[in-house]
């Protein structure tokens, strides 16, 4: 619509009434964009409003990663330190491990998120009896509700070494049990499939609303033309709900360095010994401020995960809007 | 002949997937569905048997002890509930309207704040100021503390939600909303009468999302409420979780002593107690997630 | 490239709102020096008048004292409330406000409370909370009470001798400490039936590696106990080493040391001993092979299925407590010696607040709790005939009372003196009696009244707690190896910079004893 309106008039302008028209069209153009967009910015008035107080106007705190926090002197008179707060992330090899396993751990489950919730999406939106659609959103939603603490007495009771399920139907079978909370290099596989399991159903609930928002009629038409259904899902469903995943795919990234406390704490059941492959950055943080309980540390590493992931977000937004730029989020 | 062949060959074909779709589908629903049924069994099951023999697809001993200890102070919990319930409500239609205002706005190419205002949200969801000084915030300058609305305004505007509702109002036939505005009518009431309307699976699964978050949440409760005529119904279950879990993560058994833990099955029934209005409300929800009638009737 | 602008604007908006938030924020909460400017002022007005005001001198209206202690809130807070209110209302004019706050949420609540300086009156305070007594005293949250103690002298001779003594900090008194078991020695509890069956007298007993013959003999003999033991375990005060720094970091010096000298516990002949023996266990089976859910713990108990605790601290009524919350009584014998520490002595303590606004009422209700015994069990019981009755009031013997479900906090060990606790039972006094013993006979540590500032090696601490959690732990539970386990773990603590914290921690504490 802008780029419509902007481009006649540029045309228009001749070398010497160029000043004055510019800048009167300037001025009307402002006006009219304000008036053609007081609607809009109406409609996102409360929205924005709510935002700046809720979130914008705590954020100067974020002043406290600098600090030697002092409750009683308050975030503005407690001293300075610059960046010693940083030195207990970095001071030892533990930060290589907790970053790196921070970010392979969420790029898997990033990956198989997207993947499997769209799948599963897919093949909700093939079921065509309603009560057994029903059904199954409910069956593969449910999980979602179960809070990591329960889902942790279930991997024990699921995984424990003495009479945990696993080994004792490995027991049956005539194999050997496994150290399952001593064997580090099996976990990033289980953790893997326990965010599917609880998140999948969540999100696929996301995308089959959105692929409930298509219109039949594409897929009457393709019908017509006799695509079959695996054509019709690659042809429209899946570039019909690009936009949403791409959404998903970009936020996600921007998290990329915090993970899911509650399931790296709970799932692993703080095993120590999983530590080289389930240790990251929040629960080492936790761990290390356990004592200390310092504001100031845990402010600076999460103004450290705030930074690095805002930096792979705008790198990824750069990259989307270089294939696609309607695609981009800003 | 050769018609009715290649005729039944496509409904066979056709029955083939449904039957690989619906199979498949039982088989991920069985796996998904497990744990709840393992949560409702072990909530009904006697404690002792839990603990030795585990968890079981049916109750190991039937017993009722759990649910009958959770309704032996009803008065608090049919208090909590009411406090949860109102949040839900009040929190989940505030919240769609203003934040489905906003996507919408946003959704529109020709709204010149579109970039940086969702610049403003991307922002929030990665950096934040922190507990003490959002503490400041609502407690010293908005003076919040110990009132239901500290329940509800920090959740009004959820940016993951906005993006969500924002692709969806993206995605829907411009030409209509055209149509519309060649016909003269305003922005606010192509929102109401035609947008709106037409992205009911959209509005539900967002308020489903955020009926779940004001339903799950305990976090503000915890800050803001100490009247516990206030206290939502999360925080009373939660609070007992965390109450066992703090005193065995700080290695003073002998603290244990006279603090009562949770039983197995009485946390099992919290959580079958929390969910279960929820899941009602799922059920609920489910018949807007029909495909898209209103605009195939809408465009004929 | 066009986003640059538009960053810049963010920026300044959120300089202008910061500036905005510094306005609206209250005034500055005042600053650590203040204490000792209002205290001699605290003290004059105590002068002036006498402690017990008399009822009818109530002009002016009554002072309302917020007790602030961890705790799941009960249905009945209003009766005991009402109760103590009574007392105080006649003895100093104030009224009480109990506001227990959730164990799970206490650690946010009070940093908050703190940090937006609001007023409370009296706190519930333990070194191994968080924010922990120190942390505190460091924020400047809590009032000095050298003082104000002045006031109070039946609460100071209350106290045994030197027990103010553990709670200084730069020679403040910032804590009232409860009367309870004020030494750790730690030994093994076993289960009294299978003790019985299989014979096994824990009094033969002189050290651990002796509860050998009994593991094995449960581990054969039975089917249902699953674990002979409930894990393996190691605390510094068994060894004789006083924890200065903190429980998890190791930095100990030994009790009866007149050196003074500041050491890693875990670079020690007894801890190589000690984790190899834990790891000679480990794989007898002895132990479960996963951690018991720390939330599973007593269940696991109650069920049957663990045999024994191999460190505990080993106190006249450990037997009833386990009866009651985990089903078994138990035969247990110390091993460790009987010393009394600075963290052993400030366990559990109530603090007055800097925020109070009246502290010498807050300390008088404190005197009270200390020294009253029913004004005492009020708080700790709840009140006569609705929560508890008595079943011999000259022995001091209650019951549970009609409406005892409504207010039952069980824990008398936060409130005051625990040796003014009513009985529950008919041989609860001479339990009583005999921790009095125990506390008697308590050797005082050479580091008693010292406690560690971690200011200076912050970063360090941090290191250092991370790895015992990381890499001790699985030691001492047997689960990995000693034999390179142990040289890495010491390694990972030099390099975390353990010694760093032992030189500033010997330096503290010969500036302590040099006083």
């Amino acid at each position: 619509m802008i780029q419509l309106t902007n481009a006649p008039q540029k045309e228009k302008a001749n070398p010497a009434a160029r000043k004055v028209s510019d800048l009167s069209g300037r001025l009307s153009r402002v006006l009219r964009d304000l008036r053609k967009n007081s609607a809009f910015i109406f409609m996102s008035l409360p929205g924005i409003l709510l935002v700046l107080v809720f979130s914008y106007l705590p954020m100067p705190g974020i002043i406290i990663a600098f600090k030697n926090f002092k409750a009683n002197l308050g975030l503005w008179d407690s001293a300075w330190v610059g960046f010693k707060n940083f030195q207990f992330l970095f001071a030892t090899d533990i930060a290589w491990r907790i970053t790196i396993n921070t970010v392979f751990l969420n790029t898997i489950f990033i990956i198989t998120s997207i993947v499997g919730s769209l799948c599963l999406a897919l093949l909700l939106n093939e079921v065509r009896i309603k009560f057994l659609a029903r059904f199954y959103q409910s069956a593969v939603f449910f999980p979602y509700f179960i809070s990591w603490v329960i889902v942790g007495l279930f991997g024990y009771a699921l995984l424990n070494y003495d009479n945990g399920l696993l080994n004792m139907t490995l027991d049956k079978l005539g194999l050997d049990r496994i150290d399952w909370y001593k064997s580090p290099t099996l976990w990033p596989a289980i953790l893997t499939i326990t965010n599917l399991w609880k998140g999948a159903g969540y999100w696929s609930i996301v995308y089959l609303a959105a692929m409930m928002g298509i219109s039949p009629e594409y897929y009457e038409a393709a019908e017509l033309d006799g695509a079959s259904r695996w054509k019709q899902i690659i042809r429209i469903t899946l570039p019909l709900i690009t936009p949403l995943i791409i959404i998903n795919f970009l936020l996600s990234v921007g998290r990329i360095f915090f993970a899911d406390f509650g399931m790296f704490y709970y799932v692993t059941r703080d095993s120590k010994l999983l530590y080289p492959t389930t240790d990251v950055i929040d629960t080492y943080v936790f761990r290390a401020l356990r004592q200390l309980g310092d504001f100031g540390m845990a402010g600076a590493a999460g103004l450290y995960q705030s930074v690095v992931g805002f930096l792979t977000i705008m790198i990824a937004n750069w990259v989307v809007k270089r294939i696609d730029p309607e695609k981009s989020i800003f | 002949m050769t018609t009715y062949r290649s005729f039944s060959m496509y409904r066979f074909s056709k029955n083939l997937s449904q039957w690989i779709v619906n199979i498949t589908l039982m088989l991920v629903s069985f796996i998904f569905l497990l744990p709840l049924i393992v949560v409702i069994s072990a909530s009904l099951s006697d404690e002792k048997a839990l603990t030795t023999q585990g968890y079981s697809l049916l109750p190991q001993q039937f017993s009722l002890a759990a649910y009958e200890y959770i309704f032996m102070g009803p008065e608090r919990l049919v208090r909590a509930y009411s406090v949860t319930i109102f949040v839900t409500i009040t929190g989940t239609l505030l919240g769609l309207l203003i934040m489905s205002m906003l996507a919408y706005s946003l959704s529109r190419q020709e709204f010149k704040f579109r970039k940086p205002f969702s610049f403003i949200l991307i922002f929030t969801m990665l950096f934040s100021g922190g507990l003490v000084p959002t503490y400041l915030l609502i407690t010293q300058v908005l003076h919040l503390k110990d009132n239901i609305l500290v329940l509800i305004l920090p959740y009004l505007v959820i940016p993951w939600f906005v993006f969500i509702l924002r692709s969806f109002f993206a995605g829907l036939p411009q030409e209509l909303i055209e149509v519309a505005r060649v016909d003269g009518a305003s922005e606010w009431r192509i929102f109401f009468q035609l947008v709106l309307p037409l992205s009911t699976p959209a509005l539900a699964t967002v308020g489903l999302f955020l009926i779940l978050v004001y339903w799950n949440d305990w976090w503000l409760s915890l800050l803001y409420i100490n009247d516990p005529n206030l206290f939502p119904l999360q925080y009373l279950l939660y609070s007992i979780m965390r109450n066992a879990e703090f005193l065995t993560s700080n290695n003073s058994t002998s603290m244990l002593i006279g603090v009562e833990l949770p039983t197995q099955t009485l946390r099992m029934a919290m959580v079958v107690i929390a969910m279960g209005p929820i899941a009602i409300a799922f059920v609920a929800l489910q018949k807007y997630f029909i495909r898209g009638a209103l605009i195939g009737s809408l465009k004929g | 490239m066009s986003r640059n602008p538009f960053v810049l604007r963010l920026v300044a908006l959120v300089v202008l709102i910061s500036m905005i938030l510094t306005a609206c924020a209250p005034a500055a909460t005042p600053a650590a020096e203040v204490p000792q400017a209002e205290a001699p002022a605290a003290e004059a007005t105590a002068t002036e008048e006498p402690t017990p005001v008399p009822p009818t001198a109530t002009a002016e209206p009554a002072v309302e004292l917020t007790y602030t202690y961890p705790g799941s809130i009960p249905n009945d807070l209003a009766s005991v409330e009402a109760a103590l209110s009574e007392v105080t209302l006649a003895k100093f004019n104030a009224t009480i406000k109990l506001n227990p706050v959730d164990w799970g949420a206490y650690t946010d609540k009070v940093n908050l409370m703190v940090a937006a300086g609001e007023t409370c009156d009296v706190l519930f305070v333990a070194p191994w909370m968080n924010p922990s007594y120190a942390q505190l005293v460091a924020n400047g949250a809590l009032y000095p009470l050298n003082d104000l103690l002045e006031t109070t002298p039946e609460l100071v001779s209350s106290m045994p001798a030197g027990a103010f003594d553990a709670t200084k900090i730069d020679g403040k008194i910032y804590g009232v400490p409860n009367q309870q078991i004020w030494s750790k020695p730690f030994g093994p509890a076993v289960r009294s039936d299978l003790a019985e069956k299989y014979a096994f007298d824990i009094n033969s007993i002189t050290k651990l590696e002796d509860l050998e013959t009994f593991l094995a003999a449960v581990k054969a003999g039975e089917t249902e106990v699953s674990y002979p033991a409930a894990g393996g375990a190691f605390t510094n005060e068994f060894f004789g080493w006083d924890p200065i720094v903190s429980q998890d970091a190791g930095i100990v010096v030994k009790y009866d040391d007149a050196g003074l000298t500041v050491f890693n516990a875990y670079d020690t002949p007894e801890f190589k001993a000690h984790v190899e023996l834990m790891r000679k266990w480990y794989e007898a089976g002895y132990f479960p092979r996963d951690l018991v859910p720390g939330e599973d713990f007593n269940n696991v108990w109650k069920a049957g299925k663990v045999g024994s605790a191999l460190l505990e601290v080993v106190k006249p009524t450990l037997s009833n407590e386990w009866k009651n919350s985990r089903g078994y009584d138990v035969n247990a014998k110390a091993l460790g010696p009987n010393f009394t520490s600075t963290g052993s002595v400030t366990a559990t303590m109530n603090a007055v607040c800097q925020t109070s606004t009246a502290p010498e009422k807050a300390l008088a209700f404190l005197s009270l709790l200390n020294t009253d015994a029913s004004f005492y069990n009020t708080l700790a019981k709840g009140v006569e005939g609705k929560h508890w009755v008595w079943t011999d009031e000259a022995a001091k013997i209650i019951e549970p009372g009609p409406e005892k479900d409504s207010y039952n906090p069980g824990s008398d060990w936060m409130f005051g003196n625990t040796f003014n606790a009513y009985y529950s039972d008919a041989t609860s006094g001479k339990l009583q009696e005999e921790t009095a013993a125990i506390n008697a006979s308590a050797v005082p540590s050479v580091a008693l009244g010292f406690t560690f500032n971690p200011e200076p090696v912050k970063n360090e601490l941090a290191q250092v707690t991370a790895v015992v959690t990381e890499k001790g732990r699985p030691l001492y539970n047997g689960e990995i190896d000693p034999t390179t386990a142990l040289p890495e773990f010491l390694q990972a603590l030099k390099d975390a910079g353990i010694d760093t914290i032992i030189a500033e921690a010997q330096a503290q504490l010969n500036a302590f004893a040099g006083k």
